[in-house]
């Protein structure tokens, strides 16, 4: 049937792509540091000099980094969002279903608490706690004896609650004037001490698992499609719901420890690539991902320019782009539990 | 030498008034005053009995010679070292809350003549006055509101002269740190954040005015706000600052910015000019009754040609002796 429609979205996705490209561009032109045109060049010449000059270390140690970081958050955030809505054929599912964001702030929260100071230690506890709210999630569909979608969204909002609940005893516990403006400042993300430090491990987790997620494009699908197209492909349906879930909470929770909580990028990417693509299939992954680095990068560059210096939560802006988007989309029908 | 009679003439006055503190207040009549948020608070008579919420007051308090008169103390007093050199005795009080939340049942029930608490708690603060207790807000977010504040507690306790000796004590050494650096160069200064050295003092945050006070110009003056604001590297290189400061309450190190590659090309890392606001007993970098030495301090780092860091902690040493009954070791100091 659909051999013989004309395949839609290929305009659409080249559309997104030159702005997602155009706006990394952007990302890597602005910011506080005055760099001009010729500066960049400049710093492209001196790439393996003893001793750049200070714009270059800028751009290269700085300014690079960051926009990587945009670029690599957003497009997990967006392709995981796509993952969880199709292998949980839930609208609502995004990728703090299982509690990642969560326990992520869980764990950067007890890293300032405890005055365990450095931002890698906060990025590494942060990072753990991704991961034990997902191996919380498994733990509890495997006691329920469960394994369908139902489960794992149970689970993850009993793991969500926990964690939330963990951290509101941190804050009580914290310093006002240090410890909660630190837990205050994280759980609403931030780009602002990105450096090639931080942008190096996450880009050594995320690519792999963003390359593999986009290979396993026909299982996710299947899955899309509910159990028994599963079973009439072979494919295990319990395996691959786990195995997918894994993989997208893996990077996710990376993106996490790095830039702290991003509002509702990996909720409304999904639903934009959904609006434009009318389907789930074909670019429709990628479109999740490049819509979900557009929306970052956007972000991002409205954080640190709209500020006057001053840095701004990125959450601010995915949310304030979140809400009309989803309303709008509400309002023409969109959410009907596909 | 005029400063020097001053000084001499106010700590006469400290010495008569600490002795007289020491006591209970002298019943005068009642006592009107209004508070930091403009709520009208009547006493009987002058507050012999005190309950404080909140740390500032609390230093306050001390810096009053009003501390046996204490009866119960925020929360975490013991992580608070100038209660353990000055006023011991605290470290055995109730705790009654914290910013936060207070335990208003607990309040009550040591039937205090006055509790001091801040604006965040005015929820509870009317929920006691309905209990019949005597309570006033305070808002010590700059120099003059502390030294408001101070008065008003001042008033409440029956020693109003007490705090006037505190307040001209600060107006000598503003006159004295202004005169000092008033021709000299002005350093471009940037002052990290208690937890991360990517926030900064804002131009309306009273760190600004400190450094200000101090002879610096806060780099950080081109930010709009009140409140620690985040900023990036990139920023800070922009600003290119000739000394880095760390507050009394940071919670990283010298160390870590000295070693931080993302900032190896500031000015101030290049020089060494990166310091810590001692901390060992209070945090000078914040409006407490102490809170001059942070302008004192700064001053002997920003121009120790104008004022040696030797004088300063002799100053801040003759402070801590006049004001709050002991005198601290030079270590403390640093």
């Amino acid at each position: 049937m659909k051999k013989n429609r004309p395949v839609p979205g290929y305009g659409v996705f080249a559309a997104a792509a030159v702005l997602f490209v155009l706006l990394t561009i952007v990302s890597l032109a602005v910011g506080s540091y005055p760099l001009t045109g010729r500066d960049i060049l400049q710093s492209f010449r001196e790439l393996s000099a003893a001793e750049p000059s200070m714009p270059t270390r800028v751009f290269w140690n700085l300014r690079i980094p960051r926009t990587v970081t945009a670029v690599l958050s957003g497009v997990t955030l967006g392709l995981c969002g796509g993952v969880y809505q199709m292998v949980f054929r839930s609208p609502l599912a995004s990728p703090d279903l299982t509690g990642v964001a969560s326990g992520a702030s869980l764990g950067a929260a007890l890293a300032i608490v405890l005055g365990l100071g450095s931002s890698f230690f906060r990025m590494v506890a942060a990072f753990v706690g991704g991961i034990l709210a997902l191996a919380l999630v498994f733990l509890l569909v495997r006691f329920s004896g469960g394994g369908r979608v139902y489960t794992y969204i149970l689970a993850g909002i009993i793991t969500s609650a926990a964690a939330d609940a963990g951290l509101m005893v941190l804050k009580m516990l914290a310093d006002p004037e240090r410890q909660l403006a630190a837990i205050d400042f994280w759980t609403m993300g931030s780009l602002a001490s990105v450096s090639s430090a931080k942008a190096m491990p996450l880009a050594i987790l995320t690519v792999p698992v963003l390359a593999v997620l986009l290979l396993c494009r026909r299982p996710v699908t299947m899955l899309s499609l509910g159990g028994e197209e599963c079973g009439a492909m072979g494919l295990s349906e319990r395996f691959w719901r786990a195995f997918l879930l894994v993989l997208a909470t893996l990077a996710v929770s990376a993106c996490t420890a790095v830039t702290g909580v991003i509002g509702f990028a990996g909720l409304i990417a999904p639903h934009i690539a959904q609006y434009l693509l009318h389907r789930r299939s074909g670019v429709y992954l990628c479109l999740c991902g490049i819509t979900g680095g557009i929306l970052l990068l956007a972000a991002d560059l409205a954080a640190r320019s709209l500020g006057g210096g001053a840095e701004l939560p990125v959450s601010i802006f995915t949310v304030a782009a979140g809400v009309p988007v989803l309303i709008i989309l509400l309002c023409k029908g969109r959410g009907d539990g596909r | 030498m005029k400063k020097k009679l001053l000084l001499t003439a106010l700590a006469a006055v400290m010495l008569l008034q600490t002795a007289a503190c020491g006591k209970p207040a002298e019943p005068t009549g009642p006592i009107t005053l209004e508070d930091q948020t403009g709520r009208t608070v009547t006493l009987e008579e002058p507050a012999d009995t005190i309950v404080s919420c909140y740390y500032v007051s609390s230093y306050a308090v001390m810096a009053l010679g009003l501390s046996e008169r204490m009866v119960g103390i925020e929360n975490k007093a013991d992580t608070r070292e100038i209660y353990h050199l000055a006023s011991p005795a605290f470290l055995d009080l109730p705790a009654v809350g914290t910013m936060k939340e207070s335990n208003v049942e607990l309040i009550a029930s040591l039937e205090p003549d006055l509790v001091i608490m801040p604006v965040k708690l005015a929820e509870a603060a009317e929920t006691l006055t309905g209990l019949g207790l005597d309570v006033i807000l305070v808002n010590p977010e700059n120099h003059e509101d502390l030294c408001g504040m101070l008065e008003l507690i001042g008033d409440a306790c029956g020693v109003p002269d007490r705090a006037d000796a505190l307040i001209s004590y600060y107006d000598v050494q503003m006159d004295a740190l202004a005169k000092r650096t008033a021709d000299g160069d002005k350093p471009a200064v940037y002052m990290g954040g208690n937890s991360s050295y990517l926030t900064t003092a804002p131009a309306d945050m009273y760190q600004s005015s400190l450094i200000d006070l101090a002879g610096g110009v806060n780099v950080g003056d081109a930010l709009a706000g009140d409140y620690w604001t985040e900023v990036s590297y990139e920023t800070i290189l922009d600003w290119n600052p000739e000394v880095i400061v760390l507050p009394s309450g940071a919670d990283y190190t010298v160390e870590d910015i000295l070693n931080d590659k993302q900032l190896a090309g500031v000015a101030a890392v290049e020089n060494g000019a990166v310091y810590a606001m001692p901390s060992a007993m209070e945090e000078w970098d914040s409006p407490i009754p102490s809170g001059i030495l942070g302008a004192m301090w700064m001053t002997s780092v920003l121009h120790p040609d104008l004022y040696e860091p030797a004088a300063f902690y002799k100053d801040a040493a003759e402070f801590y002796k006049e004001f709050y009954g002991f005198t601290p070791d030079e270590a403390l100091l640093k």
